[in-house]
């Protein structure tokens, strides 16, 4: 059964707020306000993500030493 | 002499082997017509006059004497403005970058020239290929050549308006989530989105390293084969890059696809799209059908997971790329790019490995589906071009993509046009997804395609 985040009530615009500054960004108030009008959409897509893969399951990275190496 | 604007590649190269036509009267004419229309369109922001009559002049040297590079030699094309370009400002459409001028070609410039193509200019963008339309940048948005109160999707956004209006026969445009394959949609032309690391990205502005991809936009399957030709290989400095034989693209174009077993993902189109999608569709399908491919309906994700775990992978490296200039000058980048990757200063570390697994999964899904087809059908777009409205809301999030799925999975997916919408005379389009490194596939069913209809050869009136 898939699970996800999706329960969760929503950031408050203080939430963001705050979030946002201890990310390091000092946003001028009007792209502060954007932002914040802009963060819940976002965060409704990152909690959609399935937090229920198998154990096995592999990220889609890349990282193969021998070509760095090469190049 | 003969008008060389809605000529393809393949036609203009024909027309230098007979002698009909040279690279500098072509060079000069689509100039002319580039300075007589795209005012009204703003599909380049820098067109490069010296620099094409001066390729174009060594193209014809070359061709006179009897030395033919190849099927681009002599051939006009452009680049859209994230693809770096030695002495030639590279601004990636963005008031950061405005004045940068790089000191080296990206690995693919270095390939065209090589190949005797003829470089016309740099063309619009959506900011960093993420952020547009915008009207808040140094230059303005692009708009589409059917109806310039349109535009012409994003990001390559002037590479599918240059070429739809008979500027270019060809251009490179990069795709992440769908920026060759949308503009090539709503401008009815032909835009394939390679094999993740068939075509080096080295030199090219990033969006999102584990997603990017190069490749060309052209009127039709066969110039997208030429164009491929040109810019598909091996490059030990792009570590994305597949150490892979180029096949012969041209020698795939058989015309015949009987027998072909194609998947149709019609629920992604099903509901939610422009009502005259799944029409055009329908028909293309039974276009398909006729010329003896075997069409069955297969079942995927639905576009929602794509989108959601495409775009959080998205803006967390974005974030990643651009987080300097976001703490440092924010106020710099367009409004809409920067609300797109601000958010991936929240992003947490668990978020994205998770969407990166679930990518695996994804992408598995599409595996197992191509085991049972040789290629995927979908419709190329969900929707015609939007209007140009500086008001429209941003869809990035809230509108599932159509393009997405095949850029999680990393497969070659090329966009054509498959008809207009009634109501607004506006291109429609097939896409068309196969196995990785499957472009031959790709290409012989596109092209077998436009053998059997004439929609890829109508082209807008620019008044």
């Amino acid at each position: 059964m898939r699970t996800d985040l999706s329960h969760l009530p929503p950031s408050s615009p203080e939430e963001i707020r705050a979030m946002t500054q201890r990310a390091g960004l000092d946003l001028p108030e009007e792209l502060m306000q954007q932002f914040v009008a802009a963060w819940p959409a976002f965060e409704a897509m990152v909690r959609r993500i399935p937090r229920s893969l198998d154990r096995a399951a592999e990220s889609a990275h890349s990282y193969r030493p021998l070509r760095l190496v090469r190049g | 002499m003969m008008d060389p604007a809605f000529l393809t590649i393949a036609e203009l190269g024909r027309l230098y082997d007979q002698r009909e036509l040279s690279p500098v009267q072509v060079t000069r004419a689509l100039l002319d017509r580039i300075a007589a229309h795209d005012g009204k369109l703003h599909s380049f922001i820098r067109v490069t006059p010296e620099v094409a009559l001066a390729e174009a002049q060594a193209a014809e040297r070359e061709l006179m004497s009897g030395r033919r590079r190849g099927p681009l030699h002599g051939i006009p094309y452009a680049l859209k403005d994230i693809v770096e370009t030695a002495g030639i400002p590279t601004t990636g459409h963005s008031k950061l970058c405005r004045d940068y001028v790089p000191t080296t070609d990206a690995h693919l410039v270095t390939l065209l020239k090589a190949s005797g193509a003829v470089l016309m200019g740099k063309l619009a963008t959506w900011e960093f290929a993420l952020g547009g339309p915008s009207w808040d940048l140094p230059w303005p948005p692009a708009r589409n050549p059917w109806n310039p109160d349109y535009l012409p999707g994003g990001s390559s956004s002037g590479a599918g308006a240059a070429v739809a209006a008979g500027f270019v026969p060809g251009a490179v445009g990069t795709d992440t989530g769908g920026s060759i394959r949308g503009p090539a949609a709503v401008c009815g032309i032909a835009g394939l989105k390679p094999t993740y690391g068939r075509v080096s990205r080295r030199g090219v502005f990033p969006n999102t390293f584990t997603m990017d991809h190069c490749g060309p936009l052209t009127r039709s399957a066969e110039d997208i084969a030429l164009f491929l030709q040109a810019i598909a290989g091996f490059d030990a400095d792009d570590p994305g890059s597949e150490d892979t034989p180029v096949p012969d693209y041209r020698a795939a174009l058989t015309g015949r696809i009987e027998g072909l077993r194609l998947g149709l993902i019609e629920h992604w189109y099903a509901e939610g799209a422009h009502p005259d999608v799944p029409p055009a569709m329908s028909v293309a399908v039974e276009v398909l059908r006729g010329l003896g491919a075997v069409v069955e309906p297969v079942q995927l994700s639905s576009l929602r997971d794509y989108t959601d775990c495409k775009t959080t992978i998205s803006i967390a490296e974005l974030y990643s790329i651009h987080e300097k200039d976001l703490k440092t000058r924010p106020q710099d980048f367009g409004r809409i790019l920067r609300n797109r990757v601000l958010p991936g200063a929240l992003i947490r570390a668990e978020d994205y490995v998770q969407a990166l697994r679930w990518r695996t999964v994804l992408a598995r899904e599409q595996a197992q589906a191509l085991k049972r087809f040789d290629a995927l059908l979908t419709a190329g777009a969900l929707n015609v071009a939007d209007p140009a409205d500086p008001n429209l809301p941003d869809r990035l999030v809230s509108s599932p993509s159509i393009t997405m799925p095949f850029s999680v999975g990393g497969l070659p997916a090329l966009a054509i046009p498959c008809g207009f919408s009634r109501a607004e005379g506006l291109p429609l389009s097939l896409q068309i997804a196969a196995a990785p490194m499957a472009e031959p596939t790709v290409l012989r069913i596109a092209h077998a395609y436009q053998r059997a209809t004439d929609w890829h050869r109508r082209h807008p009136n620019l008044h």
